[in-house]
């Protein structure tokens, strides 16, 4: 039997947390706004591109991306901080599996991706990305995947963590990285293939 | 059958032994005190107990489950209240205990319930939706202490549950100890460095470089001593403690307190000392000996937190 009460309570805990650790609220909700109307704003007067397709709408998928990945990385940290101020020590002597533990951080982790992907997507038809019901609930299934990935790699991360200090380091070999390869500000094929042979 | 059992419990930290041989039996109902200075080993043994650590070697039994291979029954059997505190500082206080019940799998009518009575009982209840981060040290740790037993565990231990408390929120801690052991005969295992602590349980180990040293009532504990410690006061201690083993045959031990002596009759001892010594003494007190006294009869050194 799937023991619900235990994920359900780590779940709403993350979420309680989220809305109330204001600094991480503001950043996470303005990021994406940063990233859009401004870096976008300032290169679309710099770059060309196809006829019908402004920069912005094409960097918006990959900043939704963006904010899926950062807050997956997030949440899964989280387990670091928990490990640290010792909530997590009350959570390994419950009577609950470790995978029970996993699957709940996992999941709360990609809930709150999900629900700050919806925000943002919000925003598509500003930049004239009119979408319909069976492009968002496409989207949704997709933002829910590479969240849930995400999370896992990032709670593999955070088993090895043994630091708060250490999360610059993620960010840096980890998440930028992931994000600057992605295809999400300029077109993959773009970059200079590796020498052969 | 017997809360704890533990049979040569052996933890190794590399080449650090944390804990060395530890064979330990407590009683169900008992208020069990583990004391020991800091590096002793105590936490270290609290955790092998409640699952979180592995024993290199030995094993170990609570409330009848084996602690590495029926590590999750253990886990439904115990509480515990861990040296820092664990509680979740963006939550309420009440939120807190809500997830700790959550955690256990407890119904939402089982959990009110039982949140409202755990409320009461430690005297809670007018604080319960602040935030934790506002409520003061002796609070945090009452609402620590309140969380551990929301589930009516069988046995709960608590690892320096007041430490870095003032005298005062000490005092209160162990009264409600005292009132949840009556009302709901748990089992308290408890580590503490306070002397005067230990003093007031059933039965008390006393761990050193993680070896238990001795095992008993407070009271037996003491019975080493047939009598008196006497603690002098003096500029030249060394001489003054080769004298007195000279003439009275008694073995004084020079610590920071002064020299100390153990005698059967220290009124009657007194004197005679101040007729031989008088001069070169500058103090004296006569003590009923302590905790302390044993410890520094089984090590010869003084206890230091």
């Amino acid at each position: 039997m799937i023991p619900l009460r235990p994920i359900q309570s780590i779940v709403v805990r993350e979420f309680k947390r989220f809305f109330r650790q204001r600094g991480r609220l503001l950043s996470a909700l303005a990021r994406p706004l940063l990233w859009l109307f401004i870096l976008g704003t300032g290169i679309t007067r710099i770059v060309e591109t196809p006829a019908g397709v402004s920069y912005l709408q094409f960097l918006f998928p990959g900043v939704l991306g963006m904010v899926v990945l950062f807050s997956s990385i997030h949440s899964a940290l989280s387990t670091v901080y928990d490990r640290e101020f010792g909530v997590m020590r009350l959570i390994l002597v419950a009577p609950i599996s470790r995978l029970t533990i996993v699957s709940a951080k996992v999941a709360s982790g990609s809930l709150l991706s999900l629900f700050q992907a919806a925000i943002l997507l919000c925003l598509a038809p500003l930049i004239g990305l009119p979408l319909g019901l069976g492009q968002i609930l496409l989207l949704t299934v997709y933002v829910l995947l590479t969240a849930v990935a995400i999370t896992g790699v990032g709670m593999l991360l955070a088993s090895r963590i043994d630091s708060l200090e250490n999360f610059a380091g993620v960010m840096n070999f980890v998440v930028f990285p992931m994000f600057f390869l992605s295809g999400g500000l300029y077109p993959v094929k773009l970059l200079p293939t590796a020498p052969s042979g | 059958m017997p809360a704890i059992v533990t049979e040569n419990l052996v933890k190794r930290f590399g080449d650090l032994t944390a804990v060395d041989g530890l064979t330990i039996e407590v009683r169900p109902g008992e208020l069990f005190a583990f004391l020991g200075p800091n590096g002793a080993g105590k936490t270290t043994t609290i955790h092998m107990l409640c699952t979180l650590l592995r024993p290199t070697a030995g094993s170990a039994r609570v409330a009848g489950h084996d602690c590495v291979k029926e590590a999750w029954a253990v886990r439904r059997a115990i509480g515990l209240v861990f040296q820092e505190s664990t509680l979740d500082k963006d939550l309420t206080a009440y939120e807190n205990l809500w997830f700790a019940c959550c955690l256990q799998n407890l119904t939402s009518r089982v959990a009110t319930e039982r949140i409202a009575e755990i409320l009461r009982l430690f005297e809670l209840t007018d604080r319960k939706d602040h935030m934790t981060k506002h409520l003061s040290g002796g609070l945090r740790r009452r609402l620590d202490i309140a969380r551990g037993v929301l589930h009516r565990p069988r046995i709960l231990f608590l690892d320096e549950p007041t430490v870095g408390l003032d005298p005062q929120a000490r005092r209160q801690i162990w009264q409600f100890l005292d009132t949840l052991r009556r009302q709901e005969e748990t089992t308290l295992f408890v580590t503490t460095h306070y002397l005067e602590e230990a003093e007031t349980c059933d039965r008390v180990g006393i761990i050193d470089h993680g070896r238990l040293i001795a095992l008993d009532t407070p009271e037996e504990l003491k019975q080493v001593f047939k009598g008196d410690v006497v603690q002098i006061r003096s500029d030249r201690l060394n001489e003054l403690a080769r004298a007195i083993r000279e003439e009275f045959q008694l073995s004084p031990q020079v610590t920071d307190r002064g020299l100390l002596l153990e005698v059967t009759d220290g009124e009657a001892f007194l004197p005679m000392l101040i007729r031989s010594f008088g001069d070169q003494i500058a103090g004296i007190n006569i003590q009923r000996p302590s905790l302390n006294e044993v410890f520094l009869h089984l090590t010869g050194r003084e206890f230091k937190p």
